[in-house]
């Protein structure tokens, strides 16, 4: 006891360590802990952000697909010439091209171009047969309009499969 | 107030400078560009009471519908500027289908064939 008394500032500054110590510990444990959960956030922010674009990706392919479809039912509509009914047909399809563009972000600035482009091509067979047909022409002698609709098919479907296809590496 | 003056002049700037990609459309007279969120069309039309074909352009928005357009025809239409976009529609044709190159490579083929 004596030996306590004569030495309890020894003993004060061992205890006072030792408490310092498990302090520490605690802390560290702590940092470590917060920087797991640092981590797994940064993961499931990530694992977020993926998902975000592959939905982007397939409402994107989804959206090209109906494109093709009104596309090939405008070149059925100037294979059987019934003029009036395309007529009808080339301003949705133009909405439906602006929409894709000015919506999605899945698509490079390449492929948005190359999407941007289609739109005054169609505008254009559209003015033809608009104006051949008030002049009393027949508007199928006018240009090269099934060339021109092949064409657009061909970048609309390799739109499509370049968008699923980088949608597919995303989610691998 | 912007006119579309100063719209044909600016397009056959940018068009002369290669700053602009012309494509060839379903009408073989008609090419267009995309320019931004706009689109324009420059094409060859046939004018009432006029035995030659006259330039047009047509400026677009982004869904392709007709914001304005200007030719001969147009109220206010200067000889000036009627004379840029028959220049206009020469160089867009140019872009279009690739003639300068073409023309280089028809150069080249002539410089390897031998006279006889």
């Amino acid at each position: 006891m004596d030996f306590f008394v004569a030495n309890l500032e020894a003993v004060i500054n061992i205890v006072a360590l030792i408490i310092s110590a498990i302090g520490a510990s605690v802390s560290f444990a702590a940092f470590v802990q917060a920087g797991k959960a640092r981590t797994a956030a940064d993961a499931a922010k990530k694992a977020s952000q993926k998902t975000q674009d592959n939905i982007t990706s397939i409402l994107t392919v989804v959206d090209l697909q109906k494109a093709i479809s009104a596309l090939q039912r405008l070149k059925l509509l100037h294979r059987e010439e019934s003029w009036e009914a395309c007529l009808e047909n080339y301003q949705p399809l133009r909405s439906m091209l602006a929409d894709i563009e000015g919506r999605q972000t899945s698509l490079t600035d390449f492929q948005t171009s190359a999407l941007k482009e289609l739109i005054p091509q169609l505008a254009e067979i559209e003015v033809a047969v608009t104006e051949a047909l008030r002049g009393g022409i027949d508007p199928s002698h006018v240009g090269s309009f099934d060339e021109k609709l092949n064409e657009m098919q061909i970048v609309l479907e390799s739109l499509a499969s370049s968008t699923y296809f980088s949608g597919t590496q995303l989610s691998n | 107030m912007a006119d579309m003056a100063q719209v044909v002049d600016n397009l056959l700037q940018r068009t002369l400078q290669n700053k602009i990609w012309w494509k060839p459309t379903a009408i073989e007279t008609s090419f267009a560009a995309v320019v931004g969120s706009f689109s324009a069309v420059v094409s060859l039309h046939e004018h009432p009471g006029e035995i030659d074909m006259e330039p047009r352009l047509r400026v677009l928005d982004r869904e392709g519908k007709e914001i304005d357009r200007y030719d001969a025809s147009t109220v206010g239409a200067s000889q000036v500027t009627s004379d840029k976009l028959g220049s206009l529609y020469k160089s867009a044709r140019r872009v279009a289908l690739n003639v300068d190159q073409q023309l280089d490579g028809l150069l080249g083929e002539l410089g390897q064939t031998s006279p006889h």
